[in-house]
């Protein structure tokens, strides 16, 4: 009885395995052939024409900031030297413990504001005080009581001026053209994107300097480096790929552009998730199908925003495990979409991915292995079959890493040494022995954390860019 | 069945590491190879650039400049491009063009722009339309009617550059009906400063076009400072088509000046906000001060932009509009109108 259980499991596992790695092998395809779409495109469109056009439309760029002290100030600097014609920047302390708001406040000569009669379009935590630099008029600092990430990107929205807004993390930095990159589809596409996310890439060892990154290099960090080849292979290969299928249900939180109108139609942010950012998309998406609208979100892969990614175990778990609850809870909320015809290839493909891959991927991978080893110790499994499957899905997992890695050297190139080349390639190894089963276990822990009712969005340590200590006196005196 | 099952994964397993053996020797190899071709053309880059400069500023040898490596050729492309942006005399125009000539590169461009592959020629079409190659006009006039979208915007760019805004204002007239309003967007923003035949032109047409290509001719006119419109456009205030009205309104604001003052005036008191907004516009650039009067009341309009305009427009009037400011601010019964004055005043006090 016990090895026939065992058996069907092993069964299971086996099918899943197959289709699950099928499925990764035509995003790779699908991502490829995209890319090669968009170089063909990228290097005759004159991205100076239209970051000098009057007819490229103002945007407001959101940066909800939480205990940010450390990267906030590079931050800011970064998004002041964008290559755009008309923006205004918004930054929302979403009621900061530590130095962020003097932060703020001694490098931008904040002037505090009357909070001038405002259409509070969504309903937030109480904004205490509104301030605007002397420095630099189009930046626009908020000062408002704690009540989480959605909630301040929903005061941003109340506060921002302009028809597009474009969300992103105060521990990350925009190259000076991503903005114009992200939002050239909408230029081109009329009134057809209502949303548009770039690629996020890892800041820790690269240089900053004056906000701009100077320097592109390989972090030293094994669990960065992990992170490096995750965020290809999510971005480059995940992300393309379901853009390509017109069945994109995610925009990093961390860098993402949006038609305000839209989002308004559809509440502005969830505060009752820890996935805002995937939560606001699937609502747009669903609120489109019920429009019967053609409107698109899209992927486009150019654009950069560079983050800091957890470098320790205690973060990275964190990091994970409140992603998967957000996940969780976007599944759950989003129930009523699931093989549901009326929502397209949405309900058909992209929910039922999310599920079956992204949700309970990790775990049944993981619960495989613990079912391997168990019949090996019980002697209900077939050694070299058992062997060679491993193997199969520990090189299947290689041939994924390296061909995000290949993509990436295809199209974009960002890291120029070939000693970081070798470094990715040799990650691209070693993560498959010890990352991977990691973040397995963190997103596992994430479903106990779920019914646990643990669904905060716990304390995230910054170490800050690696500022070039040379241009210190230079930033200064901006 | 298992061994079936094992002797698959085998095969596969043997596959995928073969893959991944070739994809990684693939990898690092390129990777060596591409830098090693950076180095070279970095410092084929710095050996060349003052040359070329050189000739550009004073006439040179062109033999000088005899290339025949393609990737060396690229490089000088490069510099040539940066070039164009600094030396816009004719001479100079002239030069770069000879030398384009010289090294081939004009033919060279001229076979891609014919290229049936839409990606080879649109790339070249914006290389000829930066460096200005006559030659080649009338290959891009051809593709200017081309049926892919890159291929005929891009095309639209390169002519533009060139300043042929004859031949895109023509491709617009005949083909109004066949492209899609951004695309006409998009080219009527490539069309500034216009040659005064050029504004002749357009104005001798504008009546026979359709309402939406009027309203953005309209507009142009007005950015391109055209003074020579300014009446055929005010007439426009007239029209009975609230967008060519507004057009015209915003044109006028563009050309900082007037012949209707009154007509401007009677604008305020419109049911478009857009009208009203325009009039506002209007009031500023053409510094109308008898308009001041009835741009008061527009402190307390339902629109933001409204009373956002008629503040800033009151404080650019003047001393006697900053009191009527600092009025509105102490004692206007109306809450938005009493804040917006406060808000203009204290951004101009900073």
């Amino acid at each position: 009885m016990l090895a026939d259980i065992f058996h069907v499991f092993n069964y299971f596992i086996f099918l899943y395995v197959i289709i699950v790695d099928g499925f990764y092998l035509l995003l790779f395809l699908l991502s490829f052939k995209q890319v090669k779409e968009y170089l063909k495109q990228s290097p005759y469109s004159e991205i100076k024409e239209f970051s000098l056009s009057n007819l490229t439309t103002p945007i407001s760029i959101l940066v909800p900031a939480y205990n940010e002290e450390k990267t906030i100030v590079h931050s800011v600097y970064s998004l002041l030297q964008i290559n755009y014609p008309e923006y205004e920047i918004i930054i929302i302390n979403d009621g900061s413990k530590d130095g962020t708001m003097e932060e703020l406040q001694r490098e931008f000569s904040l002037s505090e504001l009357p909070i001038y009669a405002l259409r509070k379009q969504i309903d937030t935590h109480p904004v205490r005080k509104m301030y605007r630099s002397t420095k630099y008029p189009s930046l626009i600092v908020i000062d408002k009581e704690n009540g989480g990430k959605a909630d301040s990107l929903n005061a941003g929205i109340n506060f921002s001026s302009y028809p597009y807004f474009c969300s992103v993390d105060a521990d990350s930095m925009l190259e000076p053209d991503s903005l114009i990159k992200a939002m050239k589809p909408m230029f081109e596409g009329g009134e057809n994107v209502v949303a548009c996310g770039g690629i996020i890439r890892v800041v820790n060892g690269c240089t900053v300097e004056n906000g701009y990154l100077k320097k592109v290099r390989l972090p030293k960090n094994k669990y960065a480096i992990s992170q490096v080849i995750e965020y290809l292979r999510s971005f480059l290969m995940g992300r393309i790929g379901l853009n390509s299928l017109n069945n994109l249900l995610i925009i990093s939180g961390a860098f993402g552009i949006f038609r305000k109108r839209e989002v308004l139609e559809v509440g502005g942010y969830s505060v009752s998730t820890v996935g805002e950012d995937m939560e606001l998309i699937v609502n747009l998406q669903k609120h489109l199908y019920k429009q019967k609208s053609d409107a698109k979100v899209l992927f486009v892969p150019d654009p950069v925003c560079w983050t800091e990614v957890p470098e320790d175990f205690r973060n990275l778990s964190r990091q994970r495990t409140r992603w998967q609850v957000g996940l969780l809870q976007t599944m759950i909320t989003h129930k009523d979409t699931l093989f549901n015809p009326q929502y397209k290839s949405m309900g058909l493909l992209a929910m039922p991915y999310f599920l079956f891959v992204e949700l309970l991927g990790p775990t049944i991978e993981l619960l495989g292995l613990i079912f391997v080893t168990f019949g090996l110790f019980f002697d209900l499994v077939n050694i070299p079959f058992a062997v060679l499957f491993f193997t199969f899905t520990l090189l299947f997992g290689v041939f994924l890493s390296v061909s995000a890695i290949l993509l990436e050297e295809y199209s974009f190139r960002k890291y120029e040494k070939v000693s970081d080349l070798l470094k990715l390639l040799l990650y691209s190894i070693l993560e498959n022995f010890w990352y991977r089963q990691l973040n397995a276990i963190f997103k596992t822990w994430g479903f106990v954390r779920y019914f646990k009712k643990d669904t905060g969005w716990g304390v995230q340590r910054r170490k800050g860019f690696n500022v070039d200590q040379t241009s210190k006196s230079s930033f200064n005196q901006h | 069945m298992k061994v079936m099952f094992i002797y698959l994964l085998l095969v596969s397993i043997a596959y995928i590491f073969a893959v991944i053996f070739f994809m990684f020797v693939y990898l690092v190899i390129r990777k060596m190879l591409r830098n090693r071709r950076a180095r070279k053309k970095v410092a084929y880059y710095f050996y060349i650039y003052p040359k070329v400069i050189e000739h550009i500023k004073v006439d040179g040898n062109p033999r000088l400049f005899e290339i025949r490596k393609h990737w060396k050729r690229e490089v000088v492309a490069n510099v040539l491009l940066e070039a164009v942006s600094t030396f816009k005399g004719r001479e100079e125009i002239r030069r770069i063009n000879l030398l384009c000539d010289d090294i081939g590169l004009t033919d060279e461009l001229e076979e891609k722009v014919r290229d049936k592959r839409w990606w080879v020629a649109a790339e070249a079409t914006r290389m000829a339309g930066r460096l200005k190659l006559e030659r080649l006009t009338p290959v891009l006039l051809e593709n200017i009617s081309s049926n892919h979208y890159d291929l005929w915007t891009s095309s639209a760019r390169a002519l533009s550059h060139m300043q042929h805004y004859r031949s895109l204002i023509q491709f617009l007239f005949e083909n109004e009906d066949k492209l899609q309003r951004w695309s006409i967007i998009r080219i009527i923003d490539m069309l500034k400063n216009l040659s005064e035949d050029d504004v002749e032109y357009v104005i001798g047409k504008l009546k026979d076009v359709s309402p939406f290509l009027q309203g953005l001719f309209i507009e142009i006119l007005g950015k391109s400072r055209a003074h020579a419109a300014l009446i055929p456009i005010e007439d426009y205030l007239d029209s009975d088509d609230m967008e060519i009205r507004v057009k015209a309104l915003r044109a006028i604001a563009s050309l900082e000046m007037t012949t209707r003052p009154e007509k401007i005036i009677s604008f305020l008191e419109s049911e478009s906000w857009l009208e009203r907004l325009n009039a506002i516009l209007v009031i500023k650039s053409c510094h109308l001060k008898t308009g001041m009067k009835g741009i008061v009341p527009l402190l307390s309009d339902n629109q933001w932009w409204i009373r956002y305009r008629a503040a800033e427009t009151l404080y650019s009037l003047g001393s006697s509009g900053i009191e009527k400011l600092k009025e509105t601010r102490m004692i206007h019964e109306d809450r938005y109108a009493r804040e917006m004055a406060e808000r203009i005043l204290y951004n101009h006090s900073n």
